[in-house]
């Protein structure tokens, strides 16, 4: 039996929070762990998906602005520690921005849109590798040129989108909170 | 939230090498490195697989183009042994150091890569316990693949050639143009740049590391293919693309050279 709030359905397998929050942490530790060792290798023209991201955007979008900004802090933190170069805290940052936005953002979305969650994966995907490009040019990193981030900015954005729908199910399984009318109602 | 990121990413712009920062990243990794080696053994058939959809459609003219190497090559092989024998005689004559290919080196397995887009590099399971060092030259059969970037006493980091923060001295194979080569990123041909218009460049000529100025790398090691080459009369230097003989997608096995720089490559001292 399912209790209907604030236009979701509140899952009642979900248990306490704190066994919610500690699925989060497995689930963003497997994200990470992925993202590193296997969809590395699953680049199309040289550009992997970024499993975290998606994963925190869209405890963003189900869970609000309070739980998508702490997993976005955690996951881009965890995602900078491991990248061999590159200015650590910059993930988190434009990752817990976007996730903020996307947290608030969720409120005027209609919940029980299919489309929803794949829109707002692309929007700020994009939003999010734009913005992480600029901030490390204007940070001086060294950076490829223009014509190369643009292309690496959209093969992800593209990539993303495809993967949410497939990570969608798992993320709104351990948040334990879904848009009502889904697939495993 | 966003203050502590941002106070982290200032930390890390302000500091040098060996921080706080490097402590950080050095500490998990070390910890990231069982999990990622678990699920890189497990992952490696799916992305062999993944990589051999993705290639379907050059295999046939890959197919082709590597029966005409080996008739080709079976050739050149008889011929570099008889070449190899002589320049082994010659070598102990005139008292030179060995180049790099028969410096000692270490197999390592790649256990995983950089999670962002806009970073290329590996992290390795051999470390300072095996002998690895900061900056010792990483490479597959077909040529460099990049220089140890940190070493962990277990695992090690390998910036790959195609960052842009990669620069790599190179010369021509055949020819007298030198140059610094560069990384664009994954997919996109390596830049050759400055190199002097007095120097002759064509396209398919092959790139090689140079020592010149005693650089990290011993030369000859192979880098690419010359794929264009642009400049007016009016410019100074060439602008020159480099296709990559290493795919950063597709490394598995490297090996580290334990030299450490200056490379063996030159003289012997008295």
């Amino acid at each position: 039996m399912s209790v209907v709030r604030m236009g979701r359905v509140e899952d009642p397998t979900a248990g306490s929070a704190v066994h919610r929050a500690l699925r989060i942490a497995v689930l963003l530790i497997v994200a990470v762990v992925l993202q590193s060792a296997l969809f590395t290798g699953l680049t199309i023209a040289g550009v992997a998906p970024q499993l975290v991201f998606v994963v925190a955007v869209l405890l963003a979008h189900l869970r609000g602005e309070e739980v998508g900004m702490v997993a976005a802090f955690t996951g881009g933190l965890l995602v900078d520690l491991l990248m061999p170069t590159g200015l650590l805290g910059l993930s988190a940052a434009v990752y817990t921005s976007i996730c903020y936005v996307v947290g608030r953002s969720s409120r005027h979305v209609l919940p029980r849109s299919l489309t929803a969650p794949v829109v707002v994966v692309a929007l700020a995907s994009l939003a999010a590798e734009s913005m992480y490009a600029l901030a490390s040019v204007l940070l001086g990193a060294i950076w490829i040129d223009l014509g190369s981030t643009v292309r690496i900015v959209v093969l992800v954005t593209v990539y993303n989108t495809l993967l949410g729908p497939l990570v969608l199910p798992v993320v709104s399984r351990t948040a334990g909170d879904r848009p009502a009318g889904w697939w495993h109602r | 939230m966003l203050v502590l990121a941002m106070s982290l990413v200032t930390l890390d712009h302000r500091g040098g090498d060996g921080g706080l920062v490097d402590g950080l990243r050095s500490t998990t990794q070390a910890a990231a490195a069982p999990l990622q080696r678990g699920v890189s053994a497990v992952a490696r058939p799916i992305r062999g697989a993944f990589a051999s959809i993705r290639d379907l459609g050059t295999l046939r003219e890959r197919n082709e183009e590597l029966q005409a190497d080996v008739t080709r090559l079976s050739g050149q092989i008889r011929y570099a042994r008889e070449l190899e024998r002589e320049n082994a005689e010659l070598r102990e004559h005139l008292a030179l150091k060995r180049s790099w290919r028969g410096a000692e080196r270490i197999t390592a397995q790649v256990i995983s890569d950089s999670p962002g887009n806009y970073r290329w590099a590996v992290v390795i399971d051999k470390g300072s316990t095996d002998g690895v060092r900061r900056d010792m030259p990483v490479l597959v059969p077909d040529g460099l693949v990049g220089r140890v970037l940190r070493v962990e006493p277990h695992q090690a980091t390998v910036l790959l050639v195609v960052d842009p923060a990669a620069g790599v001295a190179a010369r021509v194979e055949e020819g007298s143009a030198w140059g610094v080569v560069t990384g664009n990123g994954g997919g996109r041909p390596l830049s050759f740049s400055f190199v002097d218009k007095s120097g002759a460049v064509a396209v398919g000529d092959g790139v090689v590391t140079s020592n010149l100025n005693r650089g990290i790398f011993p030369s000859g090691i192979p880098v690419g293919v010359v794929t264009s080459v642009e400049g007016d009369e009016r410019d100074v230097a060439y602008e020159i693309e480099v296709e990559p003989v290493v795919d950063p997608g597709s490394l598995n096995l490297v090996e580290v050279l334990l030299l450490a720089a200056p490379p063996l490559e030159g003289l012997a001292t008295p």
